[in-house]
C-alpha cells in the first residue's frame, strides 16, 4: 500500500492506494495517528479514489480516528470511495458518523 | 474444462493473504462470477482467515494451514475453511450494535458480520480435530456461462 499526503487550503489530505485489509491497515493508522499529533490536523479528508479493496481491518482504523478527532473537535471527512468500498461502509452503519463525499473536491468545499 | 471444485492451502500467516486473492480471483473467473460476487467472497475469506491466523493461531506463527475448497453447483457456490487451530467457534460473535453512538461503538467486531452479510449461510463445526467454517453463497448474478 502506498499512502500519499498533501495540504490543501489549510486541509490534510491523506490517500491511501491499493488494498486496506489487515497487512495494510497499521500503515493507514500509523499516518493518521502522527497527522492527529501535528498542529495542522484541524480538518483531515481520506481520500478512497484509489483504495480498491477495504476490509473490517480499514474500517476499525477509520472509527479509530474519527474517534480520536471527535475527543478534539477535530473535523473528518472521507471522499471518492468506489461503490463496493461505499457499500462496506453503509453496511457497517460508518455513514452515520463519516460524511462521505463523492470527490475530494466536494469534501474540500464543506470545510470552507 | 471448468473444474466444479476447487482446493488449496495457504500458510495461516497474514501475508497469505495476496495469495489467498490470487486463488480466489481464478476460480471465480473460470466459473465467470460477477466482480461484485468476487469482492463479497474475497472479503468474506480474508475476515476469516485474519481471524483464524490471530484467535486460533495467535498471531503470525507459522506452521499452521488453512484448507479451504471452493465448490460450485449450478449457482450454488459452498466453500469450506478447515485449520487445525485449538476449537473456536469465531461465527458465535455477536453482530455490532449498528446503532449506538460513536462513542460506545467497539472498535471491532464487524469482520463476522461482514462475513454474515455478504454470504447466505456461515456455519461452524468442529469436525476430526478441526475447525470447519462452511459458506454458502448463492451466486444469482453469475453471467451467463453456457452459450
Amino acid at each position: 500500500m502506498k499512502i500519499e499526503q498533501r495540504e490543501e487550503q489549510g486541509v490534510m489530505i491523506v490517500e491511501p492506494a491499493g488494498r486496506l485489509d489487515s497487512n495494510t491497515a497499521p500503515m493507514l493508522d500509523q499516518v493518521l495517528e502522527s497527522m492527529d499529533a501535528s498542529e495542522n490536523g484541524t480538518h483531515l479528508i481520506v481520500d478512497f479514489s484509489s483504495v480498491e479493496y477495504i476490509s473490517s481491518a480499514g474500517l476499525r482504523v477509520i472509527l479509530k480516528a474519527v474517534k480520536d478527532r471527535q475527543g478534539q473537535a477535530k473535523s473528518f471527512a472521507a471522499s471518492g470511495m468506489q461503490e463496493h468500498v461505499r457499500e462496506i461502509f453503509e453496511i457497517s452503519g460508518f455513514d452515520s458518523f463519516v460524511e462521505i463525499y463523492p470527490d475530494f473536491h466536494k469534501a474540500l468545499a464543506s470545510f470552507s | 474444462m471448468v473444474e466444479k471444485s476447487v482446493s488449496f492451502v495457504i500458510e495461516a500467516v497474514s501475508s497469505a493473504l495476496e495469495m489467498l486473492q490470487v486463488r480466489v480471483e481464478e476460480a471465480a473467473e473460470q466459473w465467470q462470477l460477477s466482480p461484485k460476487t468476487t469482492f463479497q467472497i474475497n472479503l468474506a475469506l480474508d475476515e476469516l482467515v485474519t481471524n483464524i491466523i490471530n484467535h486460533g493461531h495467535g498471531g503470525d506463527s507459522g506452521d499452521h494451514f488453512i484448507d479451504i475448497q471452493m465448490r460450485m453447483d449450478g449457482s450454488k457456490l459452498t466453500i469450506v475453511l478447515f485449520d487445525d487451530g485449538p476449537p473456536f467457534d469465531l461465527t458465535s460473535a455477536a453482530d455490532p450494535n449498528l446503532d449506538a453512538a460513536l462513542d460506545e461503538r467497539p472498535v471491532g467486531g464487524l469482520g463476522i458480520f461482514l462475513v454474515r452479510q455478504y454470504m447466505d449461510k456461515v456455519e461452524y463445526k468442529f469436525q476430526e480435530g478441526k475447525n470447519s467454517i462452511i459458506l454458502v453463497k448463492y451466486c444469482s448474478e453469475r453471467e451467463e456461462s453456457e452459450k
